[in-house]
C-alpha cells in the first residue's frame, strides 16, 4: 500500500490517500481480439527477418547495449541529463510533506503534459484549504510516486466528485510569428517490412 | 497523426492549416558517461526453452532438469539481437495462422466486468476531411475546464500561408480576450469526437489562444476523460513507494 500525499500549506499539513485514476475504471473500455476459425483467442508472436525464429511471448528480453554490441549492466548506468550531466535519482516524496505553492493561475495547467492522475481521498485536511481548493483554487506541489530521475509536477484541483493531483511535465511551446514557415512533424519512416501491396 | 486539420472558424468559414504535437521538456535518461547506449531486444530463450516446452518434455517440475543439465540453454540463439521482425498471429493451439484471424470488439464495464462482444466498426480519421472541423461557440471559462476535464495531450496549430496567419491570429485573440477553451466538434452539427487516425482514440478538442503583439500561440488541447472518482477503486494504487 501507498502512503499518503502529504502536502504543507502555510502552518497545515494535509494528508490524501492516493488513488490511480485511469479511463477504463470511469467508462469501462472496449478493445479488439483476434479469434481463430474455432473461435479461440490468438495470440501473437514475432517472425524474425529472416523467417528462421519464431518468438513467442517470454522468448525476448530487452537490456542496454553500447554501440559495438556490448551488455551494459545495470550497476554501470546513472542519470544523464540532456548535456549528458549526471543527475542523481530523487527518492518518492510519498509520506513525506511537500510545499504547497499557490493559488496559481488556471491556465498554467494547459502548457502541462498530464501524464497520471490520481484521486485523493482526504485524511487529514485543513478545512480552509479544501474549500479554497472546491472554489476553484489551483496548487502546485513536487511530486514523485516512485524514486526517479526528475520530480515531477503536480497540480491540485478539486470538483464536485473529490480532490485531484494532475501529475506530469511541463511542454515546450513556442509563439508563432506571421513569417514563420510551418514544417511537418518528421514521422519516423515505417519499416519495409510493413509496406502495404494489398491495397496497390 | 496528420500534420494539418481542416477547421472551421465562428463565421463557418474553413481553412487546412498546420499542426504539429507539443512535447514534454526532455527527461534525464539512464545511460554511461561518456558513451552512447542503446536499449535493444535480444533473444532470452529459444522454443525448446520456454515453461510450456520444458512441461511438456520433463512434466510441471523440471527443477532438477535445469540444474542437471541446462536444457534451457540454446547456445547458438540466446543472447541474438533482434532486428526487424514482422508480427504473427498464433490459432488457439499455438500453430502459427497463415490466413488473418477474425477480430471482435470486447466492451468491458468500469467494475471490470464483460458488456458485451460484438463485430468492431471502423471508424476513419475526421480533422482532416472535406468536411471541417467545427468551432462549436460553446465555450468553457479555463478555470472551470482545468477542474472538469482531463487534458492528456496538446497540439499547437500553425499557419500555412499570410491568409491563414491573420485567420489562426484572430481565433487566438478571441479566445485569450474571453479567458475560455473553445469545443471543438466533428461531423454536420459538430458534436462529434475529432478522431486522429484510423481507429484510432475518440477525443474531445478544445482551443485555447495567446497573442504577443503579432505573435500568437494556438492550443488545441485533447482530453478522453473528466475528472470523477473512479466508480470501482482498488484501494490505494499497487505500485511501490
Amino acid at each position: 500500500m501507498a502512503k499518503s500525499v502529504m502536502v504543507k500549506c502555510g502552518k497545515d499539513t494535509l494528508s490524501f490517500a492516493p488513488s490511480k485514476v485511469d479511463r477504463a475504471r470511469i467508462y469501462g473500455s472496449r478493445k479488439r481480439i483476434a479469434v481463430d476459425a474455432k473461435g479461440a483467442g490468438c495470440s501473437r508472436a514475432s517472425l524474425t527477418a529472416d523467417g528462421s525464429q519464431l518468438l513467442l511471448s517470454g522468448m525476448t528480453s530487452q537490456a542496454y547495449f553500447t554501440g559495438d554490441g556490448r551488455w551494459v549492466a545495470r550497476s554501470e548506468m546513472v542519470g544523464l541529463d540532456a548535456d549528458g550531466n549526471k543527475v542523481e535519482s530523487k527518492p518518492s516524496t510519498l509520506g513525506v510533506p511537500q510545499d504547497l505553492e499557490g493559488p496559481i493561475n488556471s491556465s498554467e495547467i494547459l502548457g502541462f503534459q498530464v501524464e497520471s492522475i490520481f484521486y485523493l481521498e482526504p485524511e487529514d485536511c485543513a478545512e480552509s484549504v479544501l474549500n479554497a481548493l472546491k472554489s476553484g483554487s489551483v496548487y502546485r506541489f513536487p511530486f514523485n510516486y516512485s524514486a526517479s530521475l526528475a520530480v515531477e509536477t503536480a497540480y491540485l484541483v478539486a470538483n464536485d466528485e473529490g480532490v485531484f493531483a494532475l501529475v506530469g511535465q511541463p511542454t515546450v511551446e513556442a509563439w508563432v510569428e506571421e513569417g514563420q514557415v510551418f514544417v511537418p512533424p518528421v514521422v519516423e519512416e515505417e519499416d519495409a517490412d510493413d509496406l502495404d501491396f494489398e491495397s496497390l | 497523426m496528420p500534420s494539418s486539420i481542416h477547421l472551421a472558424n465562428a463565421k463557418g468559414r474553413d481553412a487546412t492549416v498546420g499542426m504539429s504535437p507539443v512535447k514534454a521538456l526532455p527527461a534525464p535518461k539512464l545511460g554511461v558517461p561518456g558513451s552512447t547506449v542503446v536499449f535493444r531486444r535480444y533473444v532470452a530463450a529459444a522454443e525448446s526453452g520456454t515453461d510450456a516446452s520444458l512441461k511438456s518434455r520433463f512434466g510441471n517440475d523440471y527443477t532438477q532438469e535445469l540444474i542437471k543439465a541446462d536444457p534451457e540453454a540454446d547456445l547458438e540463439r540466446v543472447g541474438t539481437l533482434i532486428e526487424q521482425t514482422q508480427s504473427v498471429y498464433l490459432d488457439g493451439t499455438g500453430q502459427v495462422m497463415y490466413a488473418d484471424p477474425r477480430f471482435i470488439e470486447l466492451i468491458v464495464n468500469a467494475d471490470g466486468t464483460e458488456k458485451e462482444r460484438r463485430d468492431p466498426v471502423d471508424v476513419a480519421s475526421n480533422v482532416n476531411v472535406e468536411q471541417p472541423v467545427r468551432w462549436t461557440g460553446r465555450k468553457v471559462p479555463i478555470k472551470d475546464a482545468v477542474r472538469r476535464f482531463s487534458f492528456r495531450r496538446s497540439l499547437q496549430l500553425q499557419h500555412v500561408d499570410g491568409l491563414t496567419f491573420d485567420y489562426l491570429h484572430q481565433m487566438a485573440k478571441e479566445l485569450e480576450d474571453s479567458q475560455s477553451l473553445m469545443l471543438l466538434g466533428t461531423g454536420e452539427k459538430g458534436s462529434g469526437p475529432l478522431v486522429f487516425q484510423a481507429n484510432g482514440r475518440p477525443y474531445r478538442g478544445f482551443l485555447s489562444g495567446r497573442t504577443k503583439g503579432k505573435s500568437y500561440k494556438l492550443m488545441l488541447h485533447l482530453s478522453d476523460m473528466e475528472l470523477k472518482k473512479p466508480l470501482a477503486p482498488a484501494g490505494r494504487s499497487g505500485r511501490g513507494e
